[in-house]
């Protein structure tokens, strides 16, 4: 470069994509465009909505009322009736019909997975954000207590609490949500410990913007999107310990809840003579997870800053 | 820029003495404790005057980022010294003051699109920061700021990832102005940027200071870039002002060793001058700021470099020529040809040039 630069005319410069269109796309609604394009959010969106339609349906679409042994003296302790016309994947082990007691397990899975998991993010969240907004002494306080509940493994965490609060849906809920606070804690911090570093974070100081401004309305913003993705695979996480803590014996104390997990302890006894009693409830736990969990990937992969220019 | 720029007040409005930011080295993970510092800015004084366009040049690691924001205050420790804006000492300014402080004082950042909120609307990230001084807003208000800024009113309601790298610099330049500021810092506001648009953002920044009286503080490892805008350039080498002069007095005849140096890797248009040129070549790279050299900083590399005071006894600036200051024991001597560089093996003549 010479010492004398030209001198070029500094016009008004053409606008992006000249003029057609004015409103600018954000990045969220870039996104939703990616989300829409990818196959695998596609399928994993149906499968969600689906669940989430039946759960909220179960009474409607339900043949028969949920947990009535009306026909507890078909099952046998050899066998249990398969399905026929009255009952369209026969009965589970106490005579109740399947595909309704099959319902009504989507519904308490989306109650419990959902409350948890929003318990989780919740608590997570905020503890995320003093420890990544207030930094310091806050910092290291919240970071060694979420240290403390990281060291025990989640499952095991979920038990205990599930234990000292007694069976009961409420305990469950709160169990697996608490085994979800230290990962929402320190996902958040990590991030916005990480966009507090960014240019505009200090650009945002130059410009006299007050502090808590920057933390909340510029920080917290671009940090949240490996939080909603983390949800989103939490629920699925969440679904799978419901069943694993009622498989366990830990679930909801009154047996007329549908469950899916105390369904497959049901069917652990029988699983020689008839193993499609396990295999219902077994699928339906894992097509419900694998959709939340292709949901959550592909919302990642549209969030990604990468995937975008 | 515009050099008849005086009157009855006070002609400096940035006056920066003895500033000094040293950040500490620390070991250990629970008991810290400081093993050293990095002097990145150590004892600089610099006047910046009113309407004026003071360019900073050095090169990386020369401390002369740190410099800036250390006179913004922007997560930079001041060890020392002071920061006199306009009569007000900054650096001794907390919180809330501090806050209120920024406005007056504005920065336009090297990477234009780090520096923009990716999730803010051009008319948001032009406002917001008015709206936090209390600067009134109204609808006109982002179109007329875009358009002094070259960019289309429609602009307004676009993100930041839809504009070239020359417009999201425009968009931070109409960001910082829309505060009303009178002190400009540019921290490398081009060298992101494509040749083509450089020319056109620093004739931007030139017609700004034209139209609204600014007054700029252009840092720049770039020295076209720095002679092109600037009224003075200072030199900094090592956390130092090795030199400071009006820009064409600089470039005319530069007087301390590092200044010649960075100077003759100048390459000249006129290809007969070109060919005549001496080119004084440095040895190594800038030494660690955490453990600089003692006496001037620059011994370690100097061609003109003297048995005596050069490697125990650290040059103060001292002014040679009215308005010329030059941080070197010998400079007269080497001005006057008295002093020659001592190993021949330095200074390469540039025959014509291999393409």
């Amino acid at each position: 470069m010479t010492a004398q630069l030209p001198t070029l005319p500094t016009g008004p410069a053409a606008g992006p994509g000249d003029g057609a269109t004015v409103v600018g796309e954000s990045l969220l609604r870039g996104a939703w465009h990616r989300l829409r394009r990818s196959p695998l959010a596609v399928a994993g969106a149906v499968i969600v909505l689906l669940f989430v339609l039946v759960a909220l349906a179960a009474p409607l679409l339900a043949p028969y009322e949920p947990a009535s042994t009306q026909w507890a003296g078909d099952v046998t302790p050899q066998s249990v009736p398969g399905p026929s016309a009255d009952h369209v994947l026969g009965l589970d082990s106490f005579g109740s019909d399947m595909l309704t007691q099959l319902l009504y397990g989507a519904r308490q899975s989306l109650i419990v997975g959902v409350v948890s998991t929003l318990l989780g993010l919740s608590v997570g969240a905020a503890l995320g954000i003093s420890a990544g907004g207030l930094g310091g002494k806050v910092d290291t306080a919240v970071m060694r207590l979420v240290d403390i509940l990281l060291s025990i493994p989640s499952l095991l965490l979920a038990v205990s609490v599930a234990a000292v609060m007694g069976q009961s849906q409420l305990s469950v809920m709160i169990a697996i949500g608490v085994a979800q606070v230290p990962i929402f804690a320190r996902l958040l911090r990590g991030s916005m410990l990480s966009q507090s570093r960014s240019d505009y974070v200090l650009a945002a100081g130059a410009l006299g913007i007050r502090r808590r401004r920057i933390v909340l309305g510029h920080v917290l913003p671009n940090s949240l999107g490996p939080t909603i993705v983390q949800a989103t695979l939490s629920l699925a996480t969440a679904i799978i310990e419901v069943a694993a803590l009622s498989f366990l014996g830990l679930g909801d104390s009154d047996p007329a809840v549908a469950e899916w997990g105390r369904m497959l302890v049901a069917a652990q006894e029988r699983f020689g003579n008839d193993p499609r009693l396990a295999v219902y409830p077994g699928v339906c736990i894992a097509i419900t997870a694998l959709g939340f969990t292709l949901f959550g990937e592909a919302l990642r992969e549209a969030l990604d800053p990468r995937q975008r220019r | 820029m515009n050099p008849e720029v005086s009157g009855g007040r006070d002609e400096v409005l940035l006056r920066v003495r003895g500033l000094k930011v040293h950040f500490p080295i620390t070991r250990g993970i629970v008991l810290q404790r400081t093993v050293g510092h990095v002097q990145a800015v150590d004892g600089v004084d610099l006047d910046v005057r009113r309407g004026q366009t003071m360019g900073l040049v050095g090169e990386s690691g020369s401390g002369k980022s740190t410099l800036g924001r250390g006179i913004l205050r922007l997560g930079v420790p001041l060890t020392a010294g002071t920061v006199e804006y306009d009569g007000v000492d900054i650096a001794s300014l907390r919180g809330e003051q501090l806050r209120r402080q920024r406005s007056a004082m504005q920065m336009v950042f090297q990477d234009p699109m780090a520096s923009l909120n990716p999730r803010q609307s051009v008319e948001n990230l032009i406002t917001e920061p008015m709206r936090a001084h209390g600067k009134p807003v109204d609808t006109t208000t982002v179109a007329r700021l875009l358009e002094l800024v070259g960019l289309p009113r429609s602009a307004a309601l676009r993100y930041p990832h839809e504009f070239s790298g020359g417009q999201r610099q425009r968009l931070g330049i109409a960001r910082a102005i829309g505060l009303e500021p009178a002190l400009v810092i540019a921290d490398e506001p081009v060298s992101a940027l494509d040749v083509s648009v450089q020319a056109q953002v620093l004739n931007l920044l030139e017609e700004l200071q034209q139209r609204l009286g600014l007054t700029y503080l252009v840092i720049a490892h770039d020295l076209a870039v720095v002679r092109h805008v600037s009224d003075d350039v200072a030199v900094m080498y090592l956390g130092g002002i090795v030199e400071q002069a009006g820009s064409d007095d600089l470039y005319r005849s530069p007087l301390h060793p590092y200044t010649r140096a960075l100077m003759s890797a100048v390459p000249v248009p006129d290809p007969e001058v070109e060919d005549r040129r001496q080119r004084i070549l440095l040895r190594g790279d800038i030494p660690s700021p955490a453990a600089p050299p003692t006496g001037c900083r620059f011994h370690t590399r100097c061609p003109y470099r003297q048995q005596t005071r050069c490697d125990d006894e650290r040059p103060v600036l001292r002014e040679l020529r009215p308005g010329h200051r030059v941080a070197c024991h010998f400079a007269e001597e080497i001005d006057s040809g008295a002093i020659q560089p001592a190993e021949a093996a330095q200074m390469v003549g540039t025959a014509p040039a291999s393409p």
